[in-house]
C-alpha cells in the first residue's frame, strides 16, 4: 500500500472512535490506516530515522488506543496524537543526546526543485539534514507548520504552548533554516543553533 | 513598517497568521524592500522544499506490526494509570487515618457533653487513656534520661581533662 501526506490532519469519525475505546481491532486499523502516513513523515522529519520513526509510532498509537476512554473532546482525537507523537519524538531525541553536530558534508547539492529518482533521495536527505540542524522545539513547530500546513492555533493546541510562542518558534526557525541552507550552498560553516 | 518590525512578522506573513491591517503594511514594505523580499523568498524556498518529505510510504507491514504491538500491549497498565491508583489507595489511607484521629479527639467530649456510652466511644476513651499514659511515661524516661546524661557527664569530662 502507498499513500502520501495529506496536506492537513485527517479527521476521524467518530463511530469509529467510539469503536476504538471499546477495543475493535478495525477501528485501530481504521485510524492507524488514515493517520500513519501523516505522522510517519512527521516522526521522519522529527528523529531523521525510519526506524526510528516506526517506534515512536508504535508507541503513539499503544498510548493513544490506552488511553482514548480520558480523552473527553473526541472530536480532536489527530490533534490530542500529535501531542503524544511529539512526546514520543522528544524522549527518542534525549536518549541520543549524544548526537553528533551536523556537517556540512551531510547536504548534498543542488537540492530545490530534482527531476528524478537520485535528485529526489538527495533532495530528501537535504531537507532532513537541514531539519536536523533546528532545535527539536523549533523542529516540532516548523515540521507541524511546513509538512502539515496546521494553522498557528492547531500547532498550539497540540503543543500545548501559547499561539505567540508558536509564532516565535517559527520565526526562528525558518531564519536558521534560511541560513544552514545557504551556509551548505557556500559550504560555509553553520551558525551555531543550540 | 520598517525592516526591524517586518523581520519579526514576515514568518506570520507568510502564513497568512497576521491582522488585514499587517498583512498590508508587511506587503507595502516588500514591495520597496530587495532585503525584505530575499527574506520573504527564503521562508518560501523552505517551505517548498519541506514537500520533498510529504511522500511517506505506509506498507501493510508496518500497520501490521503496529496492530500486533498495540494487542499485546494494550492491557497492560499504563504508568500513568498505575500511579493514579497509588495515589487514590494512599487518598482511602489518608481519610481512614483523619477519620480514626477524629474520632479519638471527639470521643471524650462526646462523653462528657452527652453522657452518649456507647461501646466505640468508651473502647476510644480508654485506649486514649492508655496512649496517654505511655506518652506520659515515655516523656518522664526521656526527662529522665536526659537528667542522668546532664548529671553524671560534666564530672566525667572534667575527670578526662
Amino acid at each position: 500500500m502507498q499513500a502520501s501526506v495529506t496536506r492537513k490532519p485527517p479527521v476521524i469519525a467518530s463511530e469509529v472512535v467510539n469503536a476504538c475505546v471499546e477495543g475493535a481491532e478495525w477501528a485501530w486499523r481504521e485510524i492507524i490506516r488514515e493517520t500513519s502516513p501523516a505522522f510517519l513523515a512527521t516522526a521522519r522529519a522529527m528523529l531523521q530515522d525510519r526506524l526510528a520513526a516506526e517506534d515512536a509510532l508504535q508507541e503513539t498509537y499503544l498510548k493513544a488506543f490506552q488511553n482514548l476512554k480520558h480523552l473527553r473532546d473526541r472530536s480532536r482525537l489527530v490533534p490530542w496524537m500529535y501531542r503524544i507523537l511529539m512526546n514520543e519524538c522528544r524522549m527518542i531525541l534525549r536518549a541520543r543526546r549524544a548526537k553528533p553536530a551536523v556537517s556540512m558534508d551531510e547536504f548534498p547539492l543542488p537540492f530545490e526543485d530534482p527531476t528524478d529518482a537520485t535528485e529526489q533521495m538527495a533532495a530528501q536527505a537535504t531537507v532532513e539534514a537541514l531539519l536536523s540542524a533546528l532545535p527539536a522545539k523549533l523542529r516540532e513547530v516548523f515540521v507541524l507548520r511546513e509538512l502539515h500546513e496546521m494553522e498557528y492555533v492547531e500547532i498550539a493546541r497540540a503543543l500545548r504552548i501559547p499561539v505567540g510562542t508558536v509564532r516565535s518558534r517559527l520565526s526562528r526557525a525558518r531564519e536558521i533554516w534560511t541560513e544552514v541552507g545557504k551556509a551548505a550552498l557556500t559550504h560555509e560553516p553553520a551558525p551555531q543553533t543550540s | 513598517m520598517d525592516c526591524k518590525v517586518t523581520h519579526r512578522t514576515i514568518s506570520a506573513y507568510a502564513d497568512e497568521e497576521l491582522s488585514l491591517p499587517q498583512m498590508r503594511a508587511v506587503s507595502a514594505h516588500l514591495k520597496a524592500c530587495p532585503d525584505c523580499q530575499e527574506r520573504f523568498r527564503g521562508i518560501k524556498t523552505g517551505g517548498r522544499m519541506m514537500s520533498h518529505l510529504r511522500e511517506a510510504d505506509v506498507d501493510f507491514a508496518l500497520e501490521d506490526r503496529i496492530v500486533a504491538y498495540v494487542a499485546e500491549n494494550i492491557d497492560k497498565q499504563p504508568a500513568v494509570e498505575r500511579i493514579a491508583a497509588q495515589l487514590t489507595d494512599w487518598r482511602v489511607a489518608a481519610a481512614a487515618a483523619v477519620f480514626i484521629a477524629s474520632m479519638l479527639y471527639s470521643a471524650p467530649t462526646l462523653i462528657a457533653h452527652t453522657g452518649y456510652q456507647a461501646p466505640w466511644a468508651r473502647a476510644v476513651v480508654t485506649a486514649k487513656q492508655r496512649v496517654d499514659g505511655a506518652v506520659l511515661a515515655s516523656e518522664n524516661a526521656i526527662s529522665h534520661g536526659a537528667y542522668v546524661l546532664i548529671s553524671y557527664g560534666e564530672p566525667r569530662q572534667a575527670a578526662g581533662r
